[in-house]
């Protein structure tokens, strides 16, 4: 690959990971929920996925396609699912301040991956890492690796289907909040969540699915990490948390609406991938040094962005009215 | 959870099960009995979660973490210090979550005035003598990690632009430019540093953390006449509370908001002062392990109170040392992460609990008539 093919490459695939956390989040805020647990959600998700893989090539000799694809996606998807839900019951059913039980989620389900990691890598014997090679290969298989179709193809073919399907969910995400009822009745809940309960919309329950699908597919964001971006490694020191933040923050740049989080994802994944990238295509050498510095970039975009996204007061691109805000039904 | 349920239901005529109403108030007593009940049922869960990943019994788990906390003075040593660490960064955070300004980006601010500490022990370590030299560096790590905190509340104030994104997107800045610096540093000055004494804050009472304990005390006796004493205090609960009123009583909200941001990364920037003075004796991007975020939830589970954060301080440096005696005990099967691990049960016990704080639950025939 050359290496601007290389750097659109890598920033599609992390840009996937990115969208897919983005998605989870803006489903979750549109039910008037700021989930900060965004990273701690991708970890469990990243980490069961991973984890059930890891078990599942172990337990047979000949392991089934199917089942490959299928036990670590349900696994990440669960787990994911299963911290949303303590989210929601955490900020929805018991009125927990959303900013600070986020953090907590964060801070539990990071600990519990790396506790993870840990005791699978006592399992193997190994030191750094641990891989799940069959389904890395099952998951990363791609129309241009077996028929080489040059540089178009090692540009738009040569991913795992997970990344074509995130952009499919972005599409349904997108037809969902736009063309249904529940979709309609969802962001109700989100604009004003008092309105929306005298309609006799069910607005626990809208609050709930909404936190707990929208964890799942963070998981599923991780889990992509994983077994794509990483190549089926699970190691202990990996960037998850602060991709976790980037999602987050990418539902701003996307102004909460699914159709745009592809285009953003992509593009946020390239400022990522500038600082190493820029100097190999254009051959100018750089310290070490003033490589981290360059890493600053994605970071830096994301405030440029948040600023510019709050000088723009269009009524069309601010998140739901109530978000953050507890819904207490009795109170005025 | 149930309640939520059937409330949300209650379409039907017929009374709910059960229902809640807010508290206007809450007894002492009562607050303290609920804390006290989930701080002893998150230790019982964090005991059980030890008993299933170790082959020991719970007895021997509570045991160990009881002797790996208070065995001899340089465990008890290194409890307090991490809980006086713990404790002046949510210090520091207490005064912008009371303006509902969410300052997440401790870690950044902790970082920030440690690389602004460290830069006068990397040009000036062999020329200055301590006495010039550390005022220097407590008064230039001040300034750092106020600036930090300076910008998102500056933004914040003039285009409402999220600070908590913003703080956050400041700890990853932060971290990397102390990965450039140390990497930048280390050529002139390479191991030099973390032997040398220079810029090292002498011991108190015979104890090397002595400093430590009495800065953090220092924080929280002056944070505490601060926001209850005095005018700028009184700014900051006004603003916070009631952005409107502020306006109408002529309050300035820019001014308020950009004063307490400051003093807020001040405080954590005298905490990244001491990692670097008195703890690290370098600085590096794991400063202030993640205390960032847990320094936020005791801010606010504290509701600011000064006893209630230093208590909440303690118990999680009791859980975090209690965790690490049991994971030395068993080094082959856990690692330090399970402190982690626990530290999360903790904080959402307590997070939970606020629910029986804040709200009663009233069942079906029962209190008031009406409604």
């Amino acid at each position: 690959m050359s290496p601007l093919i290389s750097w659109l490459h890598s920033s599609i695939i992390y840009g996937t990971v990115i969208m897919l956390g983005a998605l989870g989040e803006i489903l979750t805020e549109k039910s008037g929920h700021l989930n900060l647990g965004v990273p701690g959600l991708m970890y469990l998700g990243g980490f069961a996925g991973f984890a059930s893989a890891f078990v599942y090539e172990r337990s047979t000799e000949d392991p089934n396609v199917v089942l490959l694809i299928l036990i670590p996606l349900l696994a990440s998807f669960a787990a994911a699912m299963l911290g949303g839900l303590l989210y929601s019951f955490m900020t929805v059913t018991l009125r927990a301040n959303q900013n600070v039980t986020g953090l907590a989620l964060t801070s539990l389900g990071v600990g519990i991956g790396t506790f993870g990691s840990a005791r699978l890598l006592s399992v193997t014997g190994s030191t750094s890492y641990s891989v799940a090679s069959a389904t890395s290969a099952v998951y990363t298989a791609n129309v241009n690796a077996s028929l080489d179709l040059g540089a178009f193809g090692q540009i738009f073919l040569s991913y795992g289907f997970l990344t074509y399907a995130a952009i499919l969910l972005a599409i349904l995400a997108e037809l969902f909040l736009m063309r249904t009822r529940r979709g309609l009745n969802l962001r109700a809940v989100g604009e004003d969540p008092a309105a929306a309960d005298a309609a006799g919309i069910n607005v626990t329950l809208y609050k709930y699915v909404a936190t707990a699908i929208g964890g799942g597919i963070c998981g599923i964001g991780g889990f992509y990490y994983i077994i794509e971006y990483s190549n089926g490694k699970w190691s202990s020191q990996n960037g998850l948390e602060a991709i976790g933040w980037l999602a987050v923050a990418l539902v701003i740049f996307s102004t909460w609406k699914p159709k745009n989080t592809p285009a953003a994802s992509y593009l946020f994944a390239l400022l990522f991938w500038m600082a190493t990238n820029l100097p190999t295509l254009t051959g100018i050498r750089i310290a070490t040094s003033v490589t981290e510095l360059l890493k600053m970039t994605p970071y830096v975009v994301t405030i440029l962005v948040l600023i510019i996204a709050s000088t723009r007061k269009k009524k069309e691109n601010q998140g739901p009215a109530s978000l953050g805000k507890t819904y207490f039904r009795e109170e005025r | 959870m149930k309640d939520a349920k059937e409330s949300a239901r209650s379409g039907a005529p017929r009374e709910p099960l059960m229902r809640l109403v807010r508290r206007d108030t809450v007894k002492p007593a009562r607050a303290v009995a609920v804390r006290a009940a989930a701080i002893v049922l998150s230790l019982l869960v964090c005991g059980v979660f030890f008993v299933t990943v170790t082959d020991s019994s719970i007895i021997e788990i509570y045991s160990a973490m009881i002797s790996g906390t208070f065995r001899n003075g340089i465990t008890v040593n290194t409890f307090l210090k991490e809980a006086c660490m713990l404790l002046i960064i949510a210090v520091g955070l207490a005064p912008a979550f009371k303006m509902s300004f969410w300052n997440v980006g401790g870690q950044g601010q902790v970082l920030a005035g440690g690389m602004a500490a460290a830069m006068w022990l990397f040009y000036f370590g062999n020329d200055l003598p301590n006495a010039v030299l550390l005022p220097l560096m407590i008064v230039s790590a001040a300034v750092g990690g106020g600036v930090w905190a300076l910008l998102p509340a500056i933004f914040r104030v003039k285009f409402t632009t999220n600070e908590t994104l913003f703080t956050l997107m400041m700890n990853y800045i932060a971290i990397q430019l102390v990965k450039y610096l140390r990497i930048t540093w280390s050529p002139i000055h390479a191991l030099g540093m973390i032997t040398r004494k220079a810029g090292s804050l002498p011991s108190l009472f015979g104890n090397e953390n002595g400093w430590i304990y009495v800065i953090a005390a220092a924080a929280v006796v002056l944070m505490y006449v601060y926001m209850n004493k005095t005018k700028h205090g009184y700014e900051i609960s006004v603003v916070g509370e009631a952005p409107n009123t502020a306006r109408y009583a002529g309050i300035s909200e820019f001014r308020v908001i950009v004063r307490t941001a400051f003093i807020s990364g001040a405080i954590c920037g005298i905490a990244g002062f001491l990692y670097v003075s008195a703890i690290d004796h370098t600085i590096s991007e794991t400063m202030g392990g993640g205390y960032g975020f847990t320094a936020v939830i005791v801010a606010w589970l504290a509701k600011f109170n000064p006893i209630f954060m230093t208590l909440f301080s303690l118990l999680i440096s009791f859980v975090r040392s209690g965790s690490s005696e049991i994971v030395s005990m068993n080094t082959t099967t856990l690692d330090s992460s399970i402190a982690n691990i626990n530290i999360g049960i903790f904080l959402f016990f307590l997070l939970g609990c606020e629910f029986f704080l804040n709200y009663k639950i009233i069942f079906r025939g029962r209190g008031e008539v009406g409604k």
